[in-house]
């Protein structure tokens, strides 16, 4: 049997109508969206062009600010380098997860960029302070992740949105483990959002999305067939078809928008308060042993992720031992070196992280079998 | 009945272009272009009605469009 708290690496299982729409896609809707005219191409285009409508709707954007990726990663990167071709200096977190962080330290080693990391505090004042100290004249973006992929701590991300209003910074926010779980739009001072598809919004692996107000202009990473503007050699420039080179993944951006129909259904609030009390009830049952660290502050918001370690038992051994029992935990450092340098976790951590379809019977019964390890 | 043809820069825009004037009344599709420009292939809007008031709303809304001709339909 298979009890999955591994939830914020990618969500399983996933909504019946989430394998329905990407089933019905392969049956459907096997055109090239934008490319040609017959009848199996347009309807495969009416398709996904409906799935941008819901996503917009769903983060307060335009339809056409919406670009497809393959995921959170992809969609960083092309915002991340996309801003900062021309150099400049660039702000992230602590906290960022390699998708951000390394695309960034790859710039500033090549001396494209100048990098600084701005230190996170359970205190949400003592982190916005942090970012602010870091701005130079030549700022040009922040990237934040929303909340921690390791802790699940909430970051200050609608105050350091403001700090990036007022002295015209691109604000770039990873979104990958808060989306679907905490309501994000783009007005709350976003101007590019990157997310992942098949985590808390519950479509296929192969879905991310990166959305933009439009202000700071992206320059594309990747180059090619657009289904417009054909016979020239320059790449177009109005999104999304800019950022959308090739074949878009028709049966994951389908089960895309199922999944957001699903979270909109259920409503976030409903979601973010059950998984919640998941982690409490998952919280309170390892605290009961001493030898069980949870990597989780008084002072700090969290989304439903909790990192923790067992005193004299390395974070991978745990993590082999409760799987061969049927449960998935991820041990390791979660792609997040930073993280790990600012919690001190020099062998990484575990991580527990339910999703809507956990049950808070295996979460209670996994706290007592690892309070026993 | 009277109409007209936008040449659209892109297939979503086309169809961005396409419900608001819907939305507004109009009968309107969305066409793969059969003589495209130099540019290379792409997608028309074909609108009845109105023409000149069908011009004013997509420019009004900011939708991109690459040639507006009058005529057809």
């Amino acid at each position: 049997m298979i009890i999955n708290f591994d939830n914020a690496a990618t969500t399983f299982p996933k909504p019946l109508s989430v394998r329905k729409a990407a089933a019905e896609a392969l049956e459907k809707y096997g055109g090239n969206a934008g490319r040609g005219g017959h009848a199996l191409a347009m309807k495969t285009a009416e398709a996904v062009y409906s799935a941008r409508e819901t996503v917009a709707e769903f983060f307060g954007a335009e339809p056409e600010n919406v670009v497809f990726t393959l995921n959170c990663t992809h969609a960083l990167n092309m915002a991340i380098q996309g801003i900062m071709c021309g150099g400049g200096h660039i702000i992230i977190s602590g906290l960022e997860h390699n998708s951000s962080a390394r695309p960034a330290a790859h710039l500033a080693q090549k001396g494209d960029v100048s990098l600084s990391v701005a230190e996170v505090f359970p205190e949400k004042e003592k982190t916005v302070e942090s970012f602010r100290r870091l701005i130079r004249k030549d700022t040009k973006a922040i990237v934040c992740t929303l909340a921690s992929n390791v802790t699940g701590q909430l970051l200050p991300w609608r105050e350091i949105g403001k700090l990036c209003r007022e002295r015209n910074i691109c604000f770039i926010a990873d979104g990958a483990q808060a989306c679907g779980i905490v309501d994000v739009k783009l007005g709350d001072g976003i101007n590019i959002l990157c997310t992942a598809g098949h985590k808390a919004l519950y479509g296929t692996t192969g879905t991310g999305l990166l959305i933009t107000d439009g202000k700071y202009p992206i320059e594309p990473l990747i180059r090619g067939g657009t289904g417009s503007a054909s016979a020239s050699l320059v790449q177009p420039t109005l999104l999304p078809e800019s950022l959308e080179s090739g074949t878009l993944n028709t049966s994951g951006i389908m089960s895309l928008r199922a999944g957001i129909e699903f979270v909109k259904k259920l409503t976030i609030p409903r979601i973010a308060a059950y998984e919640e009390d998941i982690c409490r009830r998952f919280v309170s049952g390892v605290s009961g042993s001493r030898k069980v660290t949870v990597y989780r502050s008084p002072d700090a918001e969290y989304v439903p992720i909790v990192s923790f370690n067992i005193e004299g038992l390395h974070p991978e051994k745990a993590a082999a031992q409760l799987a061969a029992e049927g449960y998935c935990l991820r041990a390791g450092f979660h792609c997040a070196a930073l993280a790990h340098a600012q919690l001190g976790t020099k062998n990484g951590t575990i991580r527990f992280a339910p999703s809507v379809f956990s049950r808070r019977e295996d979460a209670e019964r996994l706290a007592e079998r690892i309070v026993s390890m | 009945m009277k109409g007209c043809a936008a040449e659209m820069p892109s297939y979503t825009y086309a169809v961005k272009g396409e419900k608001l004037l819907k939305a507004r009344g109009y009968q309107c599709e969305v066409q793969r272009e059969e003589a495209p420009s130099e540019n290379g292939c792409g997608y028309s809007l074909k609108i009845y009605g109105d023409c000149s008031r069908a011009k004013n709303i997509l420019d009004s809304y900011a939708i991109p469009y690459t040639s507006f001709v009058y005529g057809g339909g």
